[in-house]
């Protein structure tokens, strides 16, 4: 398929001259990867080795191979899972997959080329060859729908049209981001809520951490670093718990991050709202501003004495929330938190590899690739489980406004913060390495458990550390960590 | 203070100052901050309604001809073809533009700064010019920190000005009810395509490639698809991606989902079958009066040149039984189905016979005494010799009508007044009756512009443009409005729509399969080939206005003669008031 194009594509490369400053000098070797036979049954019954990838190897057509290797075979499982959930009953995977390949085999086709075409354009694309990777992309476009039945099929309408963005931006010379409409993220994010149980399950461990770390507190102070996504969401199931402890309620201080001010103003009038009904003393600080621009001495209102302050902080693609890591780290470690909770994407790549959380924005664009084709088809395959399949409208509102445009972020040139700002690799070894320490809390898991739906799919676990992780059938989705600020031994408290 | 009072004035002085505020109702201290807390509380809420608009509207059916459509299109499963990447792995984007060049200089000057800034703006893209932005497009963009086009006054009836949150906002984002950003950047960004200011298209495209989605609201459609024509036309690469995407669309469509496809469209838009419905009372009525005027039996025959796969005839058969008196008259219809000299046509004629049969079936069950002919003619309908086509089989007596639906157009206008010529060579058929629909936009570049060989002067590319930036916006709203929101066959309808965008933008005229006229020019057209307009009688009028009541709102009939009687003739579709398909009817 791919052989024997070699001298066309460096030749079509230097006709094309396109700019893709974060990803390759002129037009470096990985011609002629030997694509041909990855894409032939054989593997189809290909045993899924995310643990036996070797993260060393920089030879990239191996890695190639391997890589569409598990992308395939991960469509594969996608198919059987979603014969799962269709039919219930978690025995009866092998049979039921077994029987979709010899029934629905003219669909199964159709995705197999589907993925098999994507995966060649996503090679194209990591060599610069962007000339046949717009001719795959145009016949990718005429293939797949967002709108198909099937979640790999919406799923390669989304990813075509990210590659398709990319390579526009890299022709055009321009890879900075447009801060999207935050009215219209809020919309999809809040369909996302209510399609998919994942987000309330991170509410809920995050919630549960900081009401422990209030306990007792008559002065309490929640920093959320992005507001415009969930808006007051997270917070309207907070708030009466706080109410309803022993003692009355306690001093509510919320400082919102966000880059909208009407976002701003919508989540402290919700929560201005709520708290009076609650009769809960209650302040609400906007700043409308990225947590990493700020000065923190300035901005934020200062700590008042015996006030216990939880950092909380929602990690998504969409868009750049967060600025420059190093100057939100500022901000963190100068608002001496007494919790911290931390929602990451779990997009590290293949499951089982230690070092938890670790979002791998930063490396090579097939990396990414193959990561987010991994995270996504196991989000998509997630979406609607445990809703009726009829709502389409919500579910395209989550795929396109949520779904789509964090694709579309992680594929781009130079990954989702597209800002060229340094970033940070992993939140949570950052954590650590600045003073904060894991505060553990035993039982959160199990309570995020005991909210499950069960047989659905989604699953819960829990570390030592006692960081939760949100999955969906074994593939890790987000990770909840909560920490501490702790500068020295016995200094808290 | 009232806190909601608080919050709007925060609100207006954000936007100068940028810096951090707050705010506080405790509703603990004194009686009146608490009752202003009580106030506030009663002028918001917190409960959102998810958006569950979308599927309202369109439920009618225009059951008679859809059931007889359905009765004759089975599903007919077309052979997949291989999955020919080879076919286009030898090609490249040619390198002649000039134009890359200078993306090529600047782009190296724009690349967003890998140093970490301590300043809260995206990477700025170059403009020699500070921003001055209007403040609606910064309500859109977020206040990130860009420079627009000063220049550059976009309307964006921001979905986020409304402080009722989700429920407003997401219909306003889902429904489209955003300004019409989209046709002022894409009109912006072809005038400095035109100018050739590389610098400010570079900006545009920029933005333009940031907002779009295929998959979105009505202005990101937009967005995307002229896009990708504007870009195929800066890479100089469109015919070539007119040629892949044609090969893929007709790889992925089989002849069960066009027919879904068109079926669907019938059912939720009147824009194909008001077209039928007025060619066919014509055609039905002219048939009659040649039937009574003479006293011996009568022929029929319908030179039917247009490739709707004869979704237009069980009507008029049915009409054709029921009217007429004793003994049903005799019709036939041959239906030529054109297609571009290179595309393959065996899927096509496995149809075609397919569809004859079922034709024929269909007329057996009615009475109606029948035959069928499907002519395949590869290339531009103005090479068809009609001569060879033998319509006259009945002898003399034989009325013929020809029906040119959306088929005017596939004459390529390029050259020697080709068009005229080919309305010249109808006439010679003398055919009873010529019944014209056409849809309603100016892309044909007038001989002013097109004085240049070739025609495509940068006047003619910016005429084209934003007619059909102006015919494509009317199109992809009635669509948004027709359809649910995620329906494939709509899917369909706009790739249809992409690829007629691609060819417009990017691809030279005279090879144009696209480039629809107005009303006027083919009403000129058809007069000056010896033709006189013959108008739709009451009755035609009142099948077309009960067809457009099976429709949702927005759909409306109007006699094209009001608009210029001088050359005006036949009656227009129009969707909010704008006239996008045109019906006509002539005779010698």
């Amino acid at each position: 398929m791919s052989t024997g194009r070699g001298s066309d594509m460096q030749d079509s490369l230097s006709l094309m001259q396109f700019h893709d400053p974060y990803l390759y000098s002129g037009g470096a070797g990985g011609a002629n990867l030997p694509l041909s036979h990855s894409f032939l049954p054989h593997h189809q019954g290909f045993v899924h080795t995310g643990d036996e990838r070797c993260p060393g190897s920089k030879d990239v057509p191996e890695f190639v191979d391997q890589a569409t290797a598990e992308v395939i075979s991960g469509e594969q499982e996608l198919a059987a899972s979603k014969e799962v959930s269709e039919g219930g009953g978690d025995g009866a995977v092998e049979e039921q997959s077994g029987a979709a390949t010899a029934m629905g085999g003219e669909e199964e086709a159709h995705g197999v080329r589907m993925i098999a075409l994507l995966m060649e354009c996503a090679v194209a694309v990591s060599v610069g060859n962007l000339a046949d990777a717009n001719g795959m992309l145009l016949e990718l476009a005429q293939m797949s729908s967002p709108y198909a039945s099937s979640c790999g099929e919406r799923l390669v309408a989304y990813f075509t049209k990210a590659m398709a963005a990319r390579l526009m931006s890299s022709w055009v010379g321009i890879c900075a981001p447009l801060a999207p409409p935050c009215a219209a993220v809020h919309a999809a994010f809040r369909a996302f809520y209510n399609v998919s149980p994942l987000a309330r399950f991170a509410y809920l461990a995050c919630n549960q951490a900081i009401l422990e770390a209030f306990h007792g507190k008559r002065l309490v102070h929640i920093v959320d670093l992005d507001v415009v996504p969930g808006g007051a969401l997270q917070w309207l199931s907070l708030l009466p718990a706080l109410a309803a402890r022993p003692g009355g309620p306690p001093l509510l201080r919320v400082t919102g991050f966000g880059m909208s001010a009407s976002a701003l103003h919508d989540t402290g009038n919700q929560l201005a709202g709520l708290a009076s009904k609650l009769s809960m003393p209650f302040e609400f600080y906007a700043i409308a501003k990225r947590p990493g621009d700020v000065d923190a001495a300035a901005a934020v209102p200062s700590r008042r004495p015996g006030e216990a302050l939880a950092v909380h902080w929602l990690q998504h693609a969409m868009y750049d929330a967060a600025g420059d890591d190093g100057a939100t780290m500022r901000l963190v470690r100068w608002l001496e938190p007494k919790v911290l909770t931390l929602v990451e994407q779990e997009r590290g790549g293949a499951p089982g590899v230690d070092g938890g959380g670790a979002v791998n924005d930063h490396g090579h664009f097939l990396d990414r690739f193959v990561s987010a084709l991994h995270h996504y088809s196991a989000l998509f395959d997630s979406l609607g489980a445990s809703r009726p399949a009829d709502e389409d409208a919500s579910r395209h509102l989550v795929e396109h406004g949520v779904l789509g445009r964090e694709i579309g972020n992680v594929l781009a040139v130079g990954g989702p913060s597209r800002s060229g700002r340094d970033k940070f690799g992993c939140w949570q070894s950052e954590l650590a390495r600045h003073g904060f320490l894991h505060a553990g809390g035993a039982g959160r898991a199990q309570l995020v458990a005991g909210a499950c739906p069960a047989g659905l799919g989604y699953t819960v676990a829990d570390d030592h550390d006692g960081t939760v992780r949100l999955g969906w059938k074994g593939t890790p989705l987000y990770a909840v960590s909560t920490w501490t600020w702790c500068p020295s031994p016995h200094a808290q408290r | 203070m009232d806190t909601l009072f608080r919050l709007v004035s925060l609100q207006a002085s954000e936007q100068q100052q940028q810096q951090s505020a707050s705010y506080n109702s405790r509703s603990t201290t004194s009686s009146g901050s608490r009752s202003s807390s009580h106030q506030t509380n009663a002028s918001y809420n917190y409960y959102y309604h998810s958006n569950s608009s979308g599927g309202g509207g369109g439920q009618y059916y225009y059951g008679q001809q859809h059931q007889h459509q359905q009765y004759y299109l089975e599903p007919y499963q077309q052979e997949e073809c291989g999955n020919a990447h080879h076919l286009y792995m030898d090609e490249d984007f040619s390198s002649s533009s000039s134009s890359r060049q200078h993306f090529h200089s600047h782009g190296a000057a724009v690349q967003p700064p890998t140093s970490s800034v301590a300043t809260p703006t995206a990477p700025t893209p170059p403009l020699s010019t500070s921003s001055t932005a209007a403040g609606a497009a910064h309500a859109l963009f977020e206040a990130a920190d860009l420079s627009f086009p000063p220049d550059l006054n976009l309307d964006f009836s921001s979905p986020t000005s409304s402080s009722g949150g989700g429920a407003a906002s997401s219909a306003a984002v889902g429904g489209g009810g955003g300004g019409r950003w989209a046709s002022q950047l894409l009109l912006e960004c072809a005038r400095a395509v035109a100018a050739r200011d590389s610098q400010r298209v570079q900006q545009l495209m920029w933005m333009l490639n940031e907002l779009a989605s295929p998959y979105g609201d009505v202005e990101q459609k937009l967005s995307s698809y002229f896009l990708q024509g504007l870009f195929a036309r800066l890479t100089a690469s469109g015919p070539r991606t007119l040629r892949t995407l044609a090969a893929a669309s007709d790889r992925n469509t089989s002849f069960d989902s066009t027919r879904r496809t068109a079926l669907r469209f019938q059912e939720l838009s009147p824009w194909s079958s008001f077209g039928h419905v007025a060619a066919n009372g014509a055609i039905l009525e002219s048939f009659l009066e040649a039937a009574a005027a003479s006293s011996e039996p009568q022929r029929f025959h319908i030179l039917d040149l247009s490739n709707t796969f004869c979704t237009q005839w069980p009507t008029l058969l049915e009409a054709l039984a029921t009217r007429s008196a004793d003994d049903t008259p005799h019709l036939s219809i041959t239906t030529v189905v054109s297609a571009a000299p290179s595309a393959p046509t065996a899927a096509v004629q496995r149809v075609m016979r397919e569809i004859g049969q079922r034709m024929e079936k269909f007329a057996r069950l009615m009475g109606v005494p029948f035959s069928f002919r499907a002519v395949h003619h590869a290339g531009d309908l103005a090479e068809l010799d009609l001569d060879a086509l033998d319509l006259r089989d009945g002898g003399a007596t034989t009325a013929l009508a020809i029906n040119c639906v959306n088929s005017l157009r596939g004459v390529v206008p390029g050259g020697a007044r080709r068009r005229d010529a080919f309305t010249s060579s109808l006439r010679r058929l003398d055919p009873r009756v010529v019944t014209v629909v056409e849809e309603e936009a100016d892309l044909v570049a007038s001989d002013l512009d097109a004085s240049e060989e070739g025609g495509d002067t940068e006047a003619a590319f910016l005429k084209v443009f934003g007619e059909g930036l102006r015919f494509f916006s009317a199109y992809m709203d009635s669509l948004e409005e027709s359809f649910p929101k995620t329906s494939n066959e709509r899917l369909a309808l706009e790739r249809g729509a992409g690829r007629a965008i691609v060819d417009l933008v990017s691809c030279p005229a005279s090879e144009s399969m696209e480039r629809r006229e107005t009303a006027a020019s083919w009403a000129r057209r058809m007069r000056s080939a010896g033709f006189s307009p013959v108008a739709f009688s009451e009755d035609v009028a009142d099948d077309v206005r009960s067809l457009l009541r099976r429709y949702r709102e927005g759909w409306s009939m109007r006699d094209a003669c009001l608009d210029d009687s001088a050359t005006g003739a036949g009656v227009f579709l129009a969707w909010k008031e704008q006239p996008l398909v045109w019906a006509s009817a002539w005779r010698p």
